[in-house]
This record gives C-alpha cells, structure tokens and sequence, in this order.
C-alpha cells in the first residue's frame, strides 16, 4: 500500500530528526534576500569563531563548542522543516503615508486631504490595531512654539481618524518638534517638513 | 515652634520615597510598547513581570523584558516600533532582551534571545540607523544583524533552557 509505505517514511525521518537533535543544541542561521531584492549580511560568532553570511540562501550551522560552519545551502524540505511555519507567519512591512500641512497651522494640505481615504483604506485592508501619529515641524520660529505645533498636528490627524471610525487604542501619538526632519537644507520654511507620519502596523 | 523638625524632615523623606516608588511604577508603565502583535495561530502567550503567561491576540503591545513562547502548531507575527517584522514558529521561546527606538534621543537597540524553536525577521530602521545594534541571541551563537532578511532555528539544549522554565 502507497499510504503505509508514506507512513513508513514519515516515521523514518522522524527518528532521523530525533537522531540529529541528541547530538545537542544547535543553532541554524539562513541570509535570505529582501523583498525589495537588496541582500544584508549576518555576522554568527561564538566563543570557537565565526562566520559571515553575505549570499542569499545561504546558511550556517553552530553546533556547541565547535565554530559555525562554512556557508552551505541546505535542502528545500531541511529549510521547511526548521523555518517553514515561522516563514509564513511573518507579517508583511508595514505602511507609511506622509501627509503635508500648510504653513503655521495644523490645516492639511489639499492633496494630502485626498491620502486620508487611502489612509483608511490600508488600515482596512491590513487590519491594523497599531497605529503610529508622529507629528512634526519644520524649522522655522522658536523650537517651544515648533514642538506644540507638531503635536498639535499630530492630534488633529488622530482626530480626523477616530472620526473616520478607527478605535482611538490602536493609535500612538507622538511629536518631535523639529527634530526630524524629512528634508534637511537650508531652508527654513521647507514645506516637506511640516508634516504628520502615519505608520499603520 | 510647636513641631520637632526631626519628624517632619522623617515625614519629608518618606513621602519622597513613596513618591519615588509611585513615579517608577508610572515610569514602567508608560514605557513605550517595543512592538505589537499583528498575528497569532494556536497558543501563542506573554510572560510578563513574573505575572502567568496570558494568551496574546492581534494588536497587543509587546514591551521589553516580555517573554513569548508559541506551543506546538502555534506561531506568532509581531511588527516592531521600528518597523521590523519577527515571527516565531511552533515550540518556541523569545526574549526580548532589549529595544531602544528613539532616534531623536540616540537611543537605538534590539537584542532577542531565542531560546529555543524558529524565528524569522526582516529587520527596520533601527538596523538602517545603527546596524551594530542588532542583535539576536542563541544557547550557541550571537548574530549580528546587519540586515536585514534571515531566519533562525535554535534547539534549546538540556542545560540552556532559561531559569524561568516551570520555576514559578
């Protein structure tokens, strides 16, 4: 019978897992490409060497007392079998949307009204019950006056928000005056600064 | 003078003390989340201040020092204040030792423990920012981060498992 020879191998490669495992703990690290395509590297030291990841797909073995083991590519059902469940839990990044102000005010700008159902939108799509509201200023004026504004700006936003209907517990509100800004140049007045990031989680 | 001022400035001190005691506890409170959690299959559960571990579901916030395991047929999907992403797979145990995000302050860290089971990350700001911060631990190994994509299994051994396993 086809299902008791499958059986037969599934109870294999059981005993082999075990059999791997009681040789002691050990640890797997696999580099794996960005969604944007952009390859990152990770350094995996212990107290016999270490070992640097840089290829995609690549991955490295620790064993205790013994140094991680040169890059090797290891077998589509090994990758499965150690990182498959918690490859499919990871969430997808998160969204950010920028939305503009008019000068000295807390009044968006015409084209950033027009992001709010976008806005809301995402939230919907993503489920989202954390929200970020980071309002900031740019330079121009008194940095007391330009830390009130921010936060200002910031909470007209979360206010146009719980207004669409989102819960105000999922949403964060913070401000950082003009401390951080998007564009850094000479000008003062810069309007790509005065503004409120929204991250939605 | 009617008052000893002996037992006033002890009456002083002690009120100082309370104060104190009661600003710390406020302080822990209004820590910033670290992170919160965008997914949960199975059982998925926080172990916080000592206090049971409780059942976590989408959009709890996760804070430094929380300890998370998933059981078995379980996993965890958490989004981070610096927009990294982290999930944990079945029979799995991750502390999160340390996260710092506040740029404007200078204060960038991340350092999880995976004691044992499955992780995957794709790392944010904070390792954009500060790649040397980052940082996950294992029984066997520190991995250093420096972006952005990975995943890591660990088998937590017989003598690696944390103090805090069952020792209630």
């Amino acid at each position: 019978m086809r299902t008791a020879r499958l059986i037969q191998l599934f109870l294999f490669a059981l005993l082999a897992i075990q059999m791997l495992s009681a040789c002691g703990a050990k640890t797997v690290v696999l580099l794996l490409p960005d969604p944007d395509g952009h390859v990152g590297s990770v350094v995996v030291t212990n107290a016999q060497g270490s070992q640097i990841l840089t290829q995609a797909g690549t991955a490295t073995r620790i064993a205790p007392k013994a140094a991680p083991s040169p890059p090797e590519t290891l077998s589509a059902a090994e990758t499965e079998q150690l990182f498959g469940p918690a490859q499919r839990a990871l969430p997808t990044k998160p969204v950010r949307y920028i939305l503009y102000f008019e000068s000295d005010g807390v009044e968006l700008t015409p084209e950033s009204k027009a992001d709010l159902p976008k806005v809301l939108a995402t939230v919907r799509e993503r489920q989202s019950r954390d929200i970020s509201v980071v309002g900031h200023a740019s330079k121009a004026g008194d940095e007391a006056f330009n830390i009130g504004l921010s936060r200002r700006r910031a909470e007209a936003v979360r206010k146009i928000l719980v207004k669409d209907g989102l819960p105000t517990g999922i949403i964060d509100v913070t401000s950082h005056g003009s401390a951080n800004p998007l564009v850094i140049n000479n000008n003062p007045y810069e309007p790509r600064n005065r503004r409120v990031e929204i991250t939605v989680r | 003078m009617p008052r000893q001022p002996f037992p006033s400035t002890l009456g002083i001190l002690v009120l100082t003390a309370l104060l104190a005691l009661a600003a710390g506890s406020a302080l822990a409170e209004d820590a910033p989340p670290a992170g919160s959690v965008k997914s949960s299959t199975g059982v998925a559960q926080v172990a916080r201040n000592k206090a049971a571990p409780a059942q976590l579901k989408p959009g709890d916030r996760i804070f430094e020092k929380d300890v998370l395991t998933t059981d078995a047929q379980s996993s965890l999907g958490l989004v981070m204040r610096d927009n990294s992403v982290l999930s944990l797979g079945p029979e799995s145990r991750l502390v999160v030792e340390s996260f710092q995000f506040a740029p404007e302050k200078g204060a960038l860290a991340s350092v999880m423990r995976l004691a044992k089971g499955s992780a995957a990350c794709i790392t944010g700001e904070i390792a954009k920012l500060s790649p040397g911060t980052v940082q996950v631990l294992t029984p066997t190994a520190v991995i250093g981060i420096r972006g952005t994509h990975f995943l890591v299994h660990a088998e937590g051994g017989p003598d690696m498992e944390p103090k805090t396993e069952g020792g209630r």
